[in-house]
């Protein structure tokens, strides 16, 4: 069976739309977290999603999104937004509890009081994704598209006061603009992209497209319009060629993507140390 | 009176590490603030520039809060953040515009270039911020504080970290700006000599106590501590 066949089926093409869209999504997020030193923000919450992602498992929820999203938005707002305001415990410290407190809450609470047969396949599958992104349907779809449409705008209408909030909020604060309801604008669509991530990719992969794609553009560019453009653009070609490679040659889905992503990292690593080698 | 601060008390959390400061700042002054470390300077300046609530008093200006210019010492997240000079310049027009508009309009586009124009980058602006040197970036951060605001800026320590002699090129423009374009300026420094040399006024903070007058008066000042 060749490529072109298997793009036939409704499977495939979901998967390649969601995980592109998500990819978009997760990238333009990330620029910002990675600059403001907040790499690591991202796993942190993609476990919080999963905790949330527990709970709903327990009480058998409807829509699980009902209770991933809250929770994720709520730890997304109180690390990052009130993050630098209160100084009782480092970002550092309470970043680690967070991270390995909701794992471990997460997987208690399932392994406890889940009713469900197959606990083993449900945290591999919140945690690692995979079958999940082969099983979608039209609603995770259009889910994917509204966000992606909602995050996009998000982004050209304050693209510049991303940027400033980035760069140096208490020049913001001098100047007389609220730097604070943009952090908590931006921590929020990041709560709101990390939940719905983690929902249809998983949320290793979730924290993967968080910074790789990031991280890369900076190897390359010098300017954050063509870092931020560059990292979108190379987060939705590592998806739909990973997604491409992992079906053809039947390789786990979603860390074929992230090792593609890595891959592209390293490339771009060798590229640009070359580069200033020889300038 | 372009700003008057009246019985301003200033710390953090609610205790004061300076109380009853008064003093008036007239337009086109240029302001040293000038001390001991941990008399206050930074807390007074952050205080003007309201990144801190102040104890008790206080601050009146005649310009819009919007129109003070600010320049920071430097953060972590700058020295390595990808950025050209143009994009970063550009964020001191942020504050004119309103909160949803996605471009800039001509007239800030104006300002950008003149503050560029002013303070000599021109031809590194589009450079990346963080290949720049250290005399380059506080630069940068000065057209900055120019295009958020033309008649006031204030700085802290802008030279921290400079060597001596990208020390007094950027005195020398900071300088300029302030005689040719009537800015005027506020600044915490801990260069005694170059205060003495530009600035028309002075503030030196003590322990419970401070100086405040002019350029004339501080001298004398200085010579009666030393006698």
């Amino acid at each position: 069976m060749n490529t072109l066949e298997l793009l036939r089926f409704p499977f495939v093409q979901y998967a390649l739309i969601v995980s592109v869209l998500m990819a978009v999504c997760a990238s333009l997020i990330g620029v910002p977290l990675v600059l403001k030193r907040y790499s690591f923000m991202g796993f942190g919450l993609s476990n919080v999603a999963f905790m949330g992602m527990a709970l709903a498992i327990i009480v058998d929820a409807f829509n699980p999104m009902a209770i991933v999203m809250p929770f994720t938005i709520a730890a997304t707002i109180i690390l990052i937004g009130f993050g630098n305001r209160f100084k009782k415990i480092s970002r550092d410290a309470s970043l680690a509890m967070i991270t390995v407190g909701s794992l471990a809450v997460g997987h208690f609470a399932i392994n406890t009081f889940s009713m469900r047969g197959n606990i083993t396949a449900d945290v591999s599958e919140t945690l690692f994704g995979g079958m999940r992104l082969l099983t979608l349907d039209m609603t995770d779809v259009w889910q994917s598209v509204g966000i992606t449409v909602f995050v996009l705008l998000f982004f050209v209408f304050f693209y510049h006061r991303i940027f400033a909030v980035t760069f140096d909020v208490d020049f913001m604060q001098a100047t007389g603009q609220r730097p604070l309801v943009y952090e908590l604008a931006l921590s929020a669509i990041t709560g709101i992209v990390i939940a719905v991530s983690m929902n249809l990719l998983g949320s290793l992969l979730t924290a993967a497209l968080i910074i790789f794609p990031a991280l890369s553009a900076m190897r390359l560019f010098r300017a954050y319009k063509s870092v931020i453009i560059f990292a979108t653009i190379a987060a939705a070609c590592c998806s739909l060629l990973g997604i491409l490679i992992s079906i053809i040659i039947e390789l786990p889905v979603t860390t074929t993507i992230i090792l593609v992503n890595i891959a592209l990292f390293f490339i771009l690593l060798v590229v640009d140390t070359l580069y200033k080698m020889l300038a | 009176m372009m700003l008057q601060v009246r019985d301003l008390s200033i710390g953090y959390n609610g205790i004061a590490i300076l109380d009853d400061i008064n003093f008036c700042v007239e337009g086109g002054s240029y302001l040293c603030i000038v001390g001991e470390n941990g008399t206050g300077k930074s807390t007074l300046l952050k205080t003007i520039s309201r990144l801190l609530k102040p104890i008790y008093g206080d601050i009146s200006f005649s310009v819009s809060r919007k129109e003070i210019g600010y320049l920071s010492q430097q953060t972590a997240v700058q020295s390595d953040f990808p950025a050209t000079v143009n994009e970063i310049v550009a964020t001191g027009a942020l504050s004119k515009g309103s909160w949803y508009r996605p471009f800039y309009r001509k007239l800030e586009k104006e300002l950008i270039a003149w503050a560029i124009d002013k303070t000599k980058i021109t031809d590194i602006k589009g450079k990346c911020f963080r290949e720049l040197s250290g005399g380059q970036q506080r630069r940068v951060l000065l057209a900055r504080a120019l295009v958020a605001a033309k008649n006031f800026i204030v700085l802290d320590e802008p030279t921290a970290g400079l060597d001596p002699e990208a020390t007094k090129d950027f005195y020398e423009l900071l300088w300029k700006i302030n005689r040719d374009e009537r800015v005027t300026i506020i600044m915490v420094t801990h260069d005694i000599e170059s205060t003495m040399k530009y600035a028309t006024h002075v503030l030196h903070l003590q322990p419970d106590d401070y100086f405040f007058g002019t350029n004339c008066e501080y001298v004398q000042f200085q010579k009666g501590k030393i006698t």
